[in-house]
């Protein structure tokens, strides 16, 4: 019998992607693949990873308060991870994985929505740009091919949003009815610009079902992915919702940091040899307050942590959670507006000098065209 | 039917229908009367959803009660989505609905919590009832909702000064108060601050929903005392009332902000997103009528817009599936549910089945922000794709007819040349079917 996993070979070996015009690239490190994952709703990063050096956390955060924190294991001698974090464990130990704590975007009032808007345009203000930054990373990095990037969902996200093609595209769509007739959406859609990138999603998706056996969503998303990222595809995003933990922290945020490390894990495990060559860069819209509110959960904050991962970093930041100078810290008088975790360092600059190594791109050409008014300072060595 | 006929049935209602005519302005003058039993099904089943839950947890969280628990959210979340999505398909009173669906995507619900799924199905048809009188009215009908009580948090907010908040030591939850500001009333850029923020928060505080008998009361040992200056206003005294919280949301019914911010997104979503001179004119007319919300519809059909030409919005996906469900006969008993041999619902696949396919998932909109009412959203290959496989199962049950006059009577004289062309070199009548509604004039408006 069939079954759906030997499809996809079969889809494979029958050269579906080898009437895909193949990629001309140029550099050899437009071999590199780039995976952006948000959490969009805020992740508390005081609670993802927990800087019990801080003096000041055992009081915020109190073991035997209403929601104690979920210590699973130390990063360092200052951080430690939530426990849902621990299938993450074997990827710090390999340098494989770091944190950047204490950051934000420029954006400092407390909205979803703009919060996120800043996430994916990238910007200084949320006037300038019309497109995602990732989509303007594929412009400067001359993707002219629909299938080069993917923007993963049952959505569009912002952040791929804009001139450059890319792909949009979600695991879970059995199109059979379509397969046979894409000729005739082709001629109907073809005086249409809007609709005319759904034939190229039909034709993506059409030979690719979802994996059995696949725990969740956001699982099937990472696999969906990987299997891209092994063809022609360099640069895929995807999100990952469920942080805006405003009660019940206790149980959600565990909920959703497993989803995150269940993701990442996923990654690793499907893309293989190619996870040597990869970037996975996650990052949420803010942080959240630092002392919890009255329903066992926290709102809407401002200083957060992003996370990065991929074999990439072994040789560069893997292993080690940073911070700008120094931690903003956590008394009263640091906390931003006496509440939120004080973003002391631009989450721009640290994505931004990952993607410098990533492709050899130069900083200037990175704050001209990717994140337009980032200070990129002194150099961080990531990758 | 003319042209503008057709303008006028995509723009304000779910299309065309050839058995039904359409007058939107009728719809103002006779506003509907919704189902008194809905109100008490809701305290019913906020009732029984509490009991079934302690029976739960005090059973030591057996398997059996689980399973209790768990078949009475399903029957009611699966009857509540069949029920809306009947009453939209078969219903004189498109207007109204497409009205209604707004202010639920304005005001709109989520899925945070299991008591969501027996409560959110009601809140739509609440809304209905009082969508044709003052904005501040229906504020206080959203916000006081138990849906949206339980949505964003409000029934575990407690003012830290009131008897329990001390007594427990329980605190705010902003939540609620921060969306009421960005999302509700004046906008994001509506000139509030955080202090604002946490003096609705505040307001809000001693409103909660009694599970004991389902009823949203004001209990005063929760409340925050003493004034709260919500805008440079201040808002009671000592001792919390129930009056300081509608005093404070008619405020915020009548700023200026508000005005502004609810236009704009009625002529976003009727009109689409460069309408300026219709958010205008929806304004002053709001702003005229104190948020006399009749008047301000009327306003909305009278505009010269109202008859230019479709396409600057999208269909929602429920709008597609509901246009899709009345643009041809069903075949008899599509519409019927089934029940499985377990005693659970079999949903029909025209309805919740083909719902479920869709990427809009009812009551539960990834943010408080509600779905998008962006063309960019709805036209997205994923949303599209997700259409196309739901269309297959529509047509199926479609009575027999011819792909052509299907398309004359559907589109009419919205049919491009070039869709025109596409249905007649069609390989098979299911195929021409399916490609009407695939159709770039099918989906926008």
């Amino acid at each position: 019998m069939i079954n759906r996993r030997n499809l996809l070979h079969i889809a494979a070996a029958s050269g579906f992607y080898s009437l895909l015009p193949s990629l001309t690239l140029a550099a050899a490190n437009m071999d590199r693949r780039l995976v952006v994952i948000i959490q969009r709703g805020g992740m508390d990063s005081l609670d993802a990873v927990q800087p019990w050096g801080d003096a000041a956390f055992k009081i915020l955060r109190p073991p035997t308060g209403l929601v104690a924190p979920a210590k699973a294991f130390a990063v360092d001698d200052f951080y430690a991870f939530h426990d849902a974090l621990k299938p993450l464990h074997p990827l710090l130990q390999a340098h494989e994985l770091s944190v950047i704590h204490g950051v934000s975007t420029p954006y400092r009032a407390r909205s979803h929505f703009e919060a996120q808007d800043f996430l994916e345009r990238g910007a200084d203000d949320n006037t300038g740009q019309d497109s995602g930054w990732v989509n303007r990373l594929i412009t400067l990095l001359g993707g002219r091919k629909v299938e080069f990037a993917a923007d993963i969902g049952t959505g569009s996200s912002f952040i791929m949003r804009g001139p450059a093609p890319a792909l949009n595209v979600y695991p879970e769509t059995d199109l059979s009815f379509w397969a046979d007739s894409t000729q005739f959406l082709e001629m109907l859609y073809k005086d249409d610009p809007a609709f005319k990138p759904v034939v190229d999603s039909v034709k993506a998706t059409g030979t690719t079902k979802p994996e059995e056996n696949s725990a969740n969503a956001t699982r099937e998303m990472s696999q969906f992915a990987a299997k891209l990222l092994k063809q022609d595809c360099r640069i895929a995003a995807f999100s990952i919702y469920g942080w805006d933990t405003h009660s019940d922290q206790r149980a959600r945020l565990g909920k959703s940091l497993e989803t995150l490390a269940d993701a990442i894990t996923t990654l690793k495990v499907e893309l293989g040899d190619v996870w040597s060559k990869t970037l996975v860069v996650v990052a949420s819209e803010f942080g959240r307050t630092a002392r919890f509110n009255g329903s066992g959960g926290t709102d809407h904050g401002t200083g957060g942590a992003a996370f990065m991962a991929g074999g990439l970093l072994a040789n560069g930041a893997g292993g080690k959670v940073m911070t700008s100078a120094k931690w903003p810290g956590l008394n009263d008088d640091q906390l931003f507006e006496g509440r939120d975790l004080n973003p002391t360092d631009d989450v721009r600059r640290y994505i931004g000098w990952a993607l410098a190594d990533l492709y050899d791109l130069s900083p200037d050409k990175l704050a001209s065209s990717i994140f337009p008014g980032v200070e990129m300072g002194s150099k961080i060595s990531i990758i | 039917m003319t042209e503008a006929e057709y303008i006028i049935a995509y723009r304000f209602g779910f299309g065309v229908n050839p058995s039904k005519t359409f007058d939107p302005a009728r719809e103002l003058s006779a506003v509907p009367v919704e189902d008194p039993n809905l109100a008490d099904q809701l305290s019913k089943r906020i009732v029984e959803a509490n009991s079934r839950r302690k029976a739960f947890v005090d059973s030591g969280r057996s398997d059996a009660e689980q399973a209790q628990l768990k078949m009475m959210y399903h029957i009611a979340e699966v009857g509540d989505l069949h029920r809306v999505i009947v009453e939209a398909a078969t219903t004189d009173a498109m207007f109204t609905y497409r009205l209604s669906a707004f202010w639920a995507n304005h005001f709109s619900l989520g899925r945070s919590k299991p008591i969501l799924r027996v409560t959110s199905g009601l809140y739509e048809n609440a809304l209905r009832q009082k969508m044709f009188g003052s904005f501040a009215d229906l504020l206080v009908t959203a916000e006081l909702h138990p849906a949206m009580m339980f949505f964003l948090n409000l029934e575990q907010s407690v003012g830290p000064n009131s008897p329990l908040g001390r007594r427990k030591g329980k605190g705010l939850n902003e939540n609620l108060g921060r969306e009421i500001l960005e999302l509700h009333t004046l906008g994001v850029n509506g000139g509030y601050s955080q202090a604002d923020v946490i003096a609705l928060a505040k307001l809000l505080t001693g409103w909660t929903v009694r599970m004991e008998d389902g009823q949203v009361r004001f209990a005063p040992n929760r409340a925050e005392p003493n004034a709260k200056k919500l805008l440079d206003k201040s808002y009671g005294d000592g001792k919390p009332k129930p009056d300081d919280l509608k005093q404070a949301l008619d405020a915020l019914a009548r700023h200026p902000a508000t005005a502004r911010f609810i236009s704009g997104k009625l002529a976003k979503h009727f009109f689409g997103p460069q309408s300026v001179d219709a958010a205008k004119a929806i304004e002053s007319v709001f702003v005229s009528s104190e948020g006399n919300l009749k008047e301000v519809y009327q306003a909305m059909l009278d505009l010269k817009q109202a008859r230019s030409p479709l396409g600057a919005q999208s269909r929602t996906d429920f709008d597609f599936l509901v246009s899709a469900l009345r643009a041809s006969p069903l075949r008899p008993k599509s519409f019927d549910e089934q029940v499985k041999p377990d005693g659970s619902p079999k949903p029909s696949p025209v309805t919740v089945g083909a719902m479920r396919g869709l990427t809009q998932k009812l009551w539960q909109a990834p943010s408080p922000k509600g779905w998008p009412d962006e063309p960019g959203f709805w036209l997205s290959p994923t949303v599209i794709t997700a259409r196309l496989k739901r269309i297959p199962v529509l047509v199926r049950h479609y009575q027999d007819i011819e792909p052509q006059v299907f398309a004359e009577q559907v589109l009419g004289p919205l049919m491009t040349a070039n869709t025109r062309n596409t249905l007649k070199l069609a390989s098979n009548r299911q195929l021409a079917l399916g490609l009407a509604l695939a159709s770039p004039e099918f989906n926008r408006r």
